[in-house]
């Protein structure tokens, strides 16, 4: 069911110097945890089988206790500057979409610089926008490149499994979902077009429905501090699911009114996969194939603002996406906030 | 509705139930509900779903709030077992 908001209206992107895609990145740490290993880490009544039926996933990564979430942003960040050779001293910009981040505050893009070695204080900062944060990051640098930048760092995902750890009780509608990736994309400037549409969104109706307590109102309420404040509540998974299938078709047909296309013109169709079950019920809202598209939700989990880029950096990885095609690229997320662009790749 | 505590399928329908949510044997009576009373989540619902068709070879496709109380989920069971 679709809410019964007013969204935005779609308006053409009205950009001089264009910006392109020049490099994507994806992070993976090496440990893989199968859902047996959760179910006998935290002994939990539950088996792989009804996990798999239930969401479709068989496995995720964790990263190793040692590492902070910016040790892995700067793999990400090494491999995109080094796939499209260019110099760190070259960036002009570097934006993260956080979930946790390594602190609340300062920035966890600014440590990034500096394990980069960076010389220059070129302008970093963190945005929260949870399992939609790239495509409102996306938006943003083409929009950064238009009004001056050149190069533009953006990243996104997390070390999410952190949020279960031994110390919390255990959620089983939770504790599987997750999983630790890190994802990155270098943009630069462009003789042509290639970005020919973008929209984003919110849907406040659906505020309440998955969020992670900490934050200042628990502070104001002075109750006692428990790591359970991090655990990711989601009342009705179900509303959430609806959601994102919603949201796909409302940001499809904004997107496709600015380019006057159709679905069929699209060769590619990239989305965020929070389930299995989630990416296929956006692809059957919208009459999409699923040779189209892909989702490794089965082998990474969900890892919020990685989703789309992870599955986008698969397709390119196959040889299924190839330079020229028409890509529909989106991610939905808690908010609910969604977007997607429409950009050739 | 039958109520035969020493009915087999009653007794292996609870022996089922118990043994996977890890409960005592008298954590189970006829008016048990299984997600209320006996603790199982969505996740367990599934997985007691699976034990049950594997054991008795009929589907439990009625999801309904009546099937979670255990005498009706036992009756359903011994209604279908044969048709």
């Amino acid at each position: 069911m679709l809410s019964k908001l007013d969204y935005p209206v779609s308006q053409k992107l009205n950009i001089d110097k264009y910006a392109k895609i020049l490099s994507t990145a994806v992070h993976l740490p090496k440990n893989i945890v199968s859902n047996q290993d959760i179910i006998d880490r935290y002994d939990l009544i539950a088996t792989d089988r009804a996990v798999q039926h239930s969401i479709g996933i068989k496995e995720r990564r964790f990263a190793d206790e040692e590492n902070e979430v910016s040790d892995l942003l700067f793999e990400v960040a090494k491999s995109c500057l080094q796939k499209s050779n260019i110099s760190a001293d070259k960036l002009d910009r570097i934006i993260y979409t956080k979930l946790l981040g390594d602190k609340i505050s300062p920035a966890t893009s600014i440590k990034v610089l500096e394990k980069l070695g960076m010389n220059k204080g070129i302008p970093a900062f963190d945005i929260s926008a949870a399992c939609s944060g790239f495509v409102h990051l996306m938006d943003m640098a083409i929009r950064y490149i238009d009004s001056g930048d050149d190069y533009i760092l953006i990243l996104g995902g997390d070390i999410s499994t952190r949020l279960y750890s031994s110390k919390n009780k255990k959620d089983t509608r939770t504790i599987f979902l997750n999983g630790d990736a890190v994802v990155g994309m270098l943009l630069g400037p462009a003789d042509r077009e290639y970005f020919s549409a973008s929209y984003l969104y919110t849907d406040n109706t659906y505020f309440e429905y998955s969020y992670i307590p900490f934050g200042s109102e628990m502070i104001n309420k002075s109750l006692d501090f428990s790591n359970e404040m991090f655990n990711m509540q989601m009342p009705n998974g179900m509303i959430v699911h609806n959601s994102v299938i919603d949201s796909a078709e409302i940001v499809a047909k904004k997107l496709l009114e600015q380019t006057h296309n159709s679905i069929d013109q699209m060769d590619i169709f990239v989305t965020c996969d929070q389930t299995t079950f989630t990416w296929k019920a956006q692809l059957d809202r919208l009459k999409i194939p699923t040779s189209k598209s892909s989702s490794l939700f089965e082998k990474c989990g969900n890892t919020v603002a990685a989703m789309s880029i992870i599955n986008l950096n698969e397709l390119i990885d196959s040889g299924k996406l190839k330079r020229g095609m028409k890509v529909m690229f989106m991610a939905h997320g808690a908010g609910a906030s969604g977007g997607g662009l429409i950009f050739e790749y | 509705m039958t109520e035969n505590k020493t009915d087999k399928i009653y007794d292996d329908v609870k022996k089922i139930i118990t043994s996977y949510l890890r409960l005592d044997d008298d954590e189970i009576k006829p008016e048990t509900h299984i997600v209320n009373d006996a603790g199982a989540d969505s996740l367990a619902l599934v997985e007691l779903g699976f034990q049950l068709t594997e054991k008795f070879g009929v589907p439990i496709t009625d999801t309904s709030e009546n099937m979670l109380i255990f005498q009706n989920l036992v009756d359903y069971i011994r209604e279908n077992i044969d048709s």
